[in-house]
């Protein structure tokens, strides 16, 4: 969502120090896609770890969006008076708003073992289930629209990153 | 107490949309989502049956990774690198575009 402006580096200029809140968007938002992917990989994780992971990224992406509000409120302002990339990003966030809620609730709703283990008793229905699958279907596409319309600061962020870790492990030889 | 606040207005957006799915599911329109079977969606599971449920569910999946499933992982993985991919080819697309047409002017 909200991003540090990053000019390119050149091979020959020192990187520029990366912001701390940089620096944490960047890990924070990386840990939450690779936690995404696994969770929606039921297969692979079998219903547990997929139940504790979905309250896990519930509880992530309430921080996600508290850490972004800022630019969630810029946004909205600005968006009656410009459009264009800025209205369609807006417009995706907002698509995963509903979704990613609405998924992670039902999950909640129709848990067959993260709730039990905390000694609670879930509330069935054929209506959150397959108010699940849909809306996680739907992430699915969403997800990784929202992470590339944003590719341009992942890819300067990443950079930064990897020269100033580049140039500290040559200084340590 | 600026993050306090953010954070109570992100868990205020959370809950309208949790709200939303609520009166969703006790709507008549819930019948379009899952068929006529949702029409009263919020039943309590019994106790025994769910128990039952859960213990066949753990015995199945296993607590931990099943790695002999990773296909499942992979093939996510890929959707979601496909669905970049097409946005960043069309994201530099329009880009250069639009840096041709102000060379041009």
């Amino acid at each position: 969502m909200e991003t540090t402006e990053a000019p390119p580096d050149t091979a020959t200029r020192t990187p520029r120090r990366v912001p701390v809140r940089t620096r944490l968007d960047f890990w924070f938002d990386g840990v939450l896609l690779v936690a995404y992917t696994l969770a929606y990989s039921l297969g692979f994780t079998g219903l547990a770890i997929h139940e504790w992971l979905g309250i896990g990224i519930g509880v992530a992406l309430l921080l996600h969006l508290t850490l972004h509000w800022d630019w969630v409120l810029r946004t909205s302002r600005r968006l009656l008076r410009r459009g264009g990339r800025d209205r369609l990003i807006w417009l995706v966030n907002l698509a995963l708003l509903l979704t990613m809620t609405l998924c992670i609730a039902s999950g909640v709703l129709i848990s067959r073992v993260a709730l039990y283990q905390i000694g609670l008793t879930a509330l069935g229905g054929p209506f959150w289930t397959t108010l699940h699958d849909t809306t996680a279907k739907l992430t699915l596409g969403l997800v990784p629209v929202h992470v590339a319309l944003r590719w341009r600061w992942i890819v300067s962020v990443g950079r930064r990153l990897l020269s100033r870790q580049k140039q500290a492990w040559r200084r340590s030889r | 107490m600026r993050f306090a606040r953010h954070l109570a207005a992100a868990l205020l957006a959370v809950a309208a949309v949790v709200a939303l799915g609520v009166a969703w599911a006790h709507s008549s329109e819930a019948s379009w989502l899952a068929g006529p079977a949702a029409a009263h969606p919020a039943r309590f599971v019994r106790a025994e049956q769910h128990i039952r449920i859960v213990r066949a569910s753990l015995r199945d999946n296993g607590p931990g990774l099943s790695l002999a499933s990773s296909a499942d992982l992979i093939h996510t993985a890929v959707i979601e690198a496909a669905v970049m991919a097409v946005v960043v080819a069309a994201s530099a697309a329009r880009r250069h575009r639009r840096r041709a047409r102000r060379a041009a002017a």
